[in-house]
């Protein structure tokens, strides 16, 4: 309904526009070259110069917080692909960036709250939880995706019963006679949470044949319960089958690409194959993700030390001395290296 | 279908109306071509219009009828960049996000030349010294502004409109990420 519209005129001798000067021959108006200038630039009106002027106003205005928009908007897709390639660390870390700028955003919590439950982040979990909550979602695709990782979460904590015999003690799990959480697990076959809990009390006593069997009956049940193959990942090795905890540590891997433990798990089985260089590497880029995980950092000093990098090794182990929470992951390492621990 | 009469649309959509008139005039004026007549926006049939001298130049003339379809388009697609991510991905959108959504959408509607523009093309390229290569390029064009004439009873131009508001800043942040 707008038009460009082309106008043909007879053509005189003289100007159309002044009737005075010689007009332009070369062209379809008769007009001279002085009017022809003037038509050439027709004025733009004042109303739409303001106009313009306006528009540019609210959008410089707007243009301000486009850096941080853009950046806002890389960090959401960012943190989505991520979790499309199962690389569920970056994906946290992308998320949490874009938290930051949108704190309300329904789609960043729940993919913030997805990758949360990959990384066994707890606290993380609970709290995108508790923000989504009785929220009602558009995208049902993302809501599946929450409902799924809402239901596998029930898993990771006791049902009510198991919870009322922790409580008869004094409400921690290591309270709990093992001989009583026996007896749980046994009238409750189908609580994988139980079992997996009297799996790790058998494998901190080193008795890693009944944690074995307790964590494969776990996995029996549930083929993806992750605290179930983890712990195998540590069974099979102190079993001395390195071959199969790097089966599980795959496995692991398979459903998050930068599980750290898995991948520093299966960078100690690799030592334990003495397949040194290949340990290291695999150490490495497990920093690389993690620099600040103790068990990284501790796996990391080990392939050091049976790569003799011992500079490298001990500049690990002096930083571990300054900050607790990874002294104590490095506390194994460090009998290793004085061979206070057999490790191969 | 809803049926809205398309003098209503234009004037709720005049500030697409104006740029487009305003994208006629500064190609004339880019390529030297005299302006008779600017009428940025009216309630009528049409709602805006510019007339000119005929163009011997066939490039120009095309460029001048197409004109608007490439200064709105861009301008709609920049005007809606900082306001499309806050409105459609974020939904945080302030009142100011929505000005601009509502001016990108109105800019990029009126971004498709009219068929008076078509018939501007259609008739240079009538012409006896027509170059062969002006109606290979001119003759398609005069097709797809006549489908997209036809496309806005469907609302294509709606669709555009907001294809180009809310595509763009999506596939820049694809892009990036």
């Amino acid at each position: 309904m707008e038009e460009n519209i082309i106008t043909d005129v007879p053509s005189p001798s003289v100007c159309s526009n002044c009737q005075i000067r010689a007009i332009d021959t070369r062209y379809a108006s008769p007009l001279c070259d002085e009017c022809r200038q003037k038509f050439i630039q027709y004025p733009i009106p004042n109303w739409i110069k303001i106009f313009g002027a306006g528009v540019a106003l609210v959008l410089c205005f707007a243009l301000i917080r486009l850096p941080s928009q853009l950046s806002t908007g890389v960090h959401l897709e960012k943190g989505k692909n991520a979790i499309k390639d199962h690389r569920f660390k970056t994906a946290q870390k992308e998320l949490k960036l874009a938290l930051t700028n949108i704190p309300n955003s329904q789609e960043a919590q729940g993919y913030l709250m997805i990758s949360s439950f990959h990384n066994l982040d707890f606290g993380e979990f609970t709290k995108m939880f508790d923000k989504l909550k009785n929220q009602t979602f558009e995208d049902n695709e993302l809501l599946n995706q929450i409902n799924d990782v809402s239901e596998k979460m029930m898993d990771y904590f006791p049902s009510d019963s198991l919870q009322a015999l922790v409580n008869e003690y004094d409400g921690t799990f290591d309270s709990v006679p093992i001989t009583k959480l026996e007896e749980y697990a046994s009238g409750h076959p189908e609580d994988v949470f139980a079992h997996y809990q009297l799996a790790d009390r058998y494998y901190y006593k080193d008795n890693y044949q009944k944690a074995d069997t307790l964590a494969t009956h776990v996995l029996q049940i549930k083929t993806d319960y992750l605290p179930a193959l983890r712990i195998m990942c540590g069974i099979k090795r102190y079993e001395g089958d390195a071959e199969a905890s790097i089966k599980y540590c795959n496995q692991i891997l398979k459903m998050n690409q930068e599980n750290v433990f898995a991948l520093s798990n299966k960078a100690r089985s690799l030592l334990k194959l003495h397949k040194d260089k290949e340990a290291l590497e695999l150490a490495r880029t497990t920093h690389e993700i993690d620099n600040y995980d103790g068990y990284t950092l501790a796996t990391l000093c080990l392939a050091y030390h049976f790569n003799g990098k011992e500079k490298e090794r001990d500049e690990l182990i002096e930083r571990s001395k300054k900050d607790s929470a990874t002294a104590f992951f490095f506390e194994y390492a460090i009998d290793v290296i004085n061979k206070k621990e057999s490790f191969r | 279908m809803i049926f809205i009469p398309g003098q209503l649309i234009s004037l709720v959509t005049f500030p697409g109306v104006i740029v487009h008139e305003l994208a006629h005039q500064l190609f004339c004026r880019l390529f030297k071509v005299p302006v008779f007549e600017v009428v940025y926006f009216r309630f009528g049939n049409p709602c805006g219009y510019v007339i000119h001298e005929r163009v011997s130049n066939k490039w120009h003339g095309i460029l001048i009828s197409v004109g608007p379809f490439l200064i709105n388009s861009l301008l709609a697609a920049i005007i809606a960049l900082p306001a499309s991510l806050p409105v459609f991905k974020f939904n945080t959108g302030g009142l100011l996000d929505y000005l601009l959504i509502y001016l990108s959408v109105s800019i990029a509607m009126h971004a498709f030349p009219s068929t008076g523009d078509a018939n501007s093309i259609w008739n240079a390229l009538k012409e006896k010294n027509t170059p062969l290569w002006a109606k290979v390029i001119g003759y398609p064009i005069v097709g797809l502004i006549y489908i997209g004439s036809f496309g806005s009873m469907v609302w294509l131009d709606l669709i555009y409109g907001i294809v180009i508001a809310f595509a763009v800043p999506n596939l820049i942040i694809s892009l990036l990420s």
